[in-house]
């Protein structure tokens, strides 16, 4: 999932975090009322929503046009006669319309403004790289319903790369927004990875939410390769292996594992766009082997939301409350820990304790390196245990990875 | 003290040994993660790459804890709070519903339940309807209403998605409506990917070989192809014990007719796993891919039986070293010029399977 576009009143409130904090570290138990509170709103919210146009409230800014098209959309042309007779089918919307309509692939876009935000991409070919310079690329692929991962409007950012020689960061413009948004933004995050990743560059890969299945997805799916042979005669061996040059893949809140909100018409509603339904466990962990990383080290962080402090995103608090323990308020901690299961912490009873802020019994084993709770898809790493992401809600979460390595 | 760059050539002319040792075919017991102890060969992001590449990528070690190779087709819903306008707090309504299957093949049924909770306590729901139809499905003509029965205390539904789309391969989604005394209107969604009948693009054939192949297990598998195309298969492997040994997938284009498709297995699976022959191959599986499509594969339907190879194989038999590559060689390398050139890489705190980080 994905929660950092598009602006909303709640994302307004997510941009001052330290002030919500505070607030709501004053008084516990006032925070847990609220929450409780927010039940039926949350609730009413998912009915009063359902209008595609609405997007007050919601977590995203609704679906957009794309440059880029899949095989099934696609419109196969064919000219000429017997031996002669060529057809081709098209790969990209460029040339025209975007597939809704909503915007421009065309060339004239440019000038026009009217560009869809894949355009440069997909059919101008622009991945803001230098291929085959030497240059160690950093990309960052957003979550869901968003399109790109540094919005004009939000405090988020790139990587800074300036202490880096021949060094660059580059905003993935990848459309992550209608029921195919994983495999269509894979594509387009291939189309850069083929660019900017092989030959003599290296790249470093960020990643957010579904950003982390949009790479697993591309890296599974995807990738490019070579083959390599080896011996001669009967002893001749050929390998395929990878093209790209990733050297590790950062995720922040990962959603591999997928989110149990999708399963539930009401609770996916509160996401602004299509691909919301399309990522519940069951399909995400079914959608590629998460375990073929290409030889890529893939390092996740992730948090959740304590008994008592909430998260100052109504959406995200409220739907706190239906995930599996623990949670950041989209996904839980099998997801963020890449768990090879759907496993939930203190799911099996043990580790509980009463909690009198909770009012309840509360899961004590807070950490997302537990060797108790399930085992980490292969390939699949911890970046950070301890418990600087306590009380670090899902929007919160995206810039932490970054902060964290401070480049 | 060396300086890093010699380290890392170091380091490098040791993976490019053992990569040509291993091409004359000598047997070489890996030393290279004892040989460098300190500086750019042990950096936690370099000592992760070796690990996560000590395999090709077409073969991995599968053990116990492997579950989501184990159980290839496997859901991942859970009993679950659901929202209610009357308010829910402290998850009092929870609800389970789910299939036995998410990948559905030919004429293979799916079976869904649905069970409620109030307080801990089963409720019966009322006002159930449960609807399948492709994803995407326009018009009511594509749905199917399903026929729900009562058994114990949750509700189930029966449905062989080939009797209704027979030309189908896709998504398919089973949406349930449901209500409870006190609980507001939920609408739940279970999709599954389904391959018709008709669509089946090819069959196993039951019949294999198996022999050793430059120091790995070469398990032959015999396909017929109906549709020509990329196709990926992929099994498990077990050994005399019943203890998992390793996955191994093949990637390859298949022409129609009858061919054999080669899993190999990586020997250092074996050393790693301690395993013994004979070995037995399980959980046969496979698909046509669609590269950069939606759906992104064809299902072919999984072979339920499982092979047993000769029992003549000893460790003996098997590489021990870890895979080297080019690539492999060339991405060493980057990790050092990145680290000179002033790339903080990540040193995990966790790597999950007892390794030091």
């Amino acid at each position: 999932m994905d929660a950092d576009h598009e602006t909303t009143d709640e994302q307004c409130g997510a941009d001052a975090p330290a002030e919500g904090e505070q607030v709501m570290k004053t008084s516990k138990k006032a925070a847990r009322i609220v929450r409780a509170m927010l039940m039926p709103v949350m609730a009413a919210a998912a009915v009063w929503f359902v209008a595609p146009t609405a997007q007050a409230g919601k977590v995203g800014g609704g679906d957009a046009g794309r440059c880029e098209r899949l095989e099934s959309e696609s419109v196969t042309t064919c000219t000429g006669k017997g031996k002669n007779r060529v057809c081709v089918t098209e790969d990209t919307y460029c040339g025209g319309s975007g597939n809704d309509g909503s915007c421009s692939c065309d060339a004239s876009c440019v000038a026009a403004g009217n560009c869809c935000t894949d355009y440069e991409p997909v059919c101008a070919g622009n991945f803001q790289c230098t291929p085959d310079s030497g240059q160690i690329v950093f990309l960052h692929q957003g979550g869901m319903c968003s399109t790109q991962w540094d919005y004009p409007e939000s405090s988020d950012r790139l990587a800074s790369v300036s202490g880096i020689s021949n060094a660059v960061s580059v905003d993935v413009r990848g459309v992550q927004t209608d029921s195919t948004g994983t495999q269509v933004a894979a594509k387009t995050f291939a189309r850069y990875a083929d660019a900017c990743c092989s030959g003599s560059n290296s790249c470093i890969v960020y990643n957010y939410s579904n950003g982390d299945n949009v790479v697993g997805f591309a890296l599974d799916q995807l990738a490019s390769v070579e083959q390599v042979c080896t011996g001669k005669g009967r002893n001749r061996v050929c390998e395929d292996v990878p093209g790209w040059n990733i050297l590790e893949v950062r995720t922040a809140a990962g959603n591999g594992g997928g989110s149990e909100l999708s399963n539930w018409g009401s609770l996916a509603d509160l996401f602004a766009c299509s691909l919301a339904p399309e990522i519940s466990p069951s399909k995400i962990r079914n959608l590629y082997d998460h375990n073929n990383t290409q030889g890529v080290p893939i390092y996740h962080m992730g948090g959740f939301l304590d008994q008592v402090s909430g998260s100052d995103d109504i959406t995200l608090d409220a739907a706190w409350w239906f995930l599996p323990w623990h949670n950041d308020g989209a996904v839980a901690y099998h997801s963020a820990g890449a768990r090879n299961d759907s496993v939930e912490w203190c799911g099996d009873g043990n580790n509980l304790s009463w909690d009198w802020d909770y009012f309840g019994n509360w899961c004590t084993d807070e950490n997302l390196c537990s060797s108790n709770y399930g085992t980490l898809f292969q390939g699949h790493a911890i970046a950070y245990c301890a418990m600087l992401m306590e009380n670090s809600d899902h929007i919160d979460q995206k810039m932490e990875y970054i902060l964290y390595m401070g480049q | 003290m060396e300086h890093p760059d010699d380290l890392a050539r170091r380091a490098a002319q040791e993976d490019m040994a053992a990569a040509e040792a291993s091409e004359d075919g000598v047997e070489i017991v890996e030393a290279e993660e004892e040989s460098a102890s300190a500086g750019y060969d042990d950096h936690p992001s370099v000592r992760q790459y070796r690990a996560v590449t000590r395999y090709p990528t077409s073969t991995r070690r599968l053990t116990r804890e492997s579950s989501d190779l184990l159980n290839p087709n496997k859901r991942h819903e859970r009993k679950q709070p659901v929202p209610d306008a009357q308010g829910n707090e402290d998850r009092a309504w929870e609800v389970l519903y789910t299939a036995d299957r998410y990948f559905v093949r030919g004429e293979e049924p799916i079976t869904v339940s649905l069970a409620v909770w109030h307080e801990g306590e089963p409720v019966i729901p009322t006002g159930v309807a449960m609807v399948a139809a492709p994803s995407g499905a326009s018009g009511s003509g594509d749905q199917v209403a399903l026929t729900v029965e009562r058994v114990d205390s949750e509700l189930r539904a029966a449905l062989v998605p080939n009797e209704h789309w027979p030309e189908h391969v896709g998504e398919l989604e089973v949406t349930t409506t449901f209500t409870a005394p006190g609980l507001s209107e939920q609408t739940g969604r279970l999709s599954f990917l389904f391959t018709a009948n008709d669509r089946i693009p090819a069959r196993f054939t039951g019949q294999f070989s198996d022999d050793t192949r430059n120091g790995d297990l070469a398990i032959d598998v015999g396909v017929t192809v109906e549709t020509a195309g990329t196709y990926r298969i992929e099994a498990n492997l077990f050994d005399r014990n019943d203890q998992p040994v390793a996955w191994a997938q093949a990637e390859t284009n298949l022409s129609p007719g009858t061919s054999d498709v080669s899993l190999v297995f990586y020997g250092l699976a074996f050393h790693d796993a301690r395993a013994v022959a004979p070995f037995t191959l399980r959980q046969l599986r496979g698909y046509r891919l669609r590269r950069g499509d939606s759906p992104h594969r064809e299902d072919m339907p999984s072979y339920d039986s499982e092979y047993e190879t000769s029992a003549r194989y000893s460790l003996g038999d098997f590489r021990s070293e870890q895979y080297q590559s080019p690539h492999k060689q060339r991405m060493l390398e980057r990790y050092r010029d990145a680290i000179e050139r002033g790339v903080v890489l990540t040193e995990p705190e966790f790597v999950g399977d007892g390794r030091r980080p």
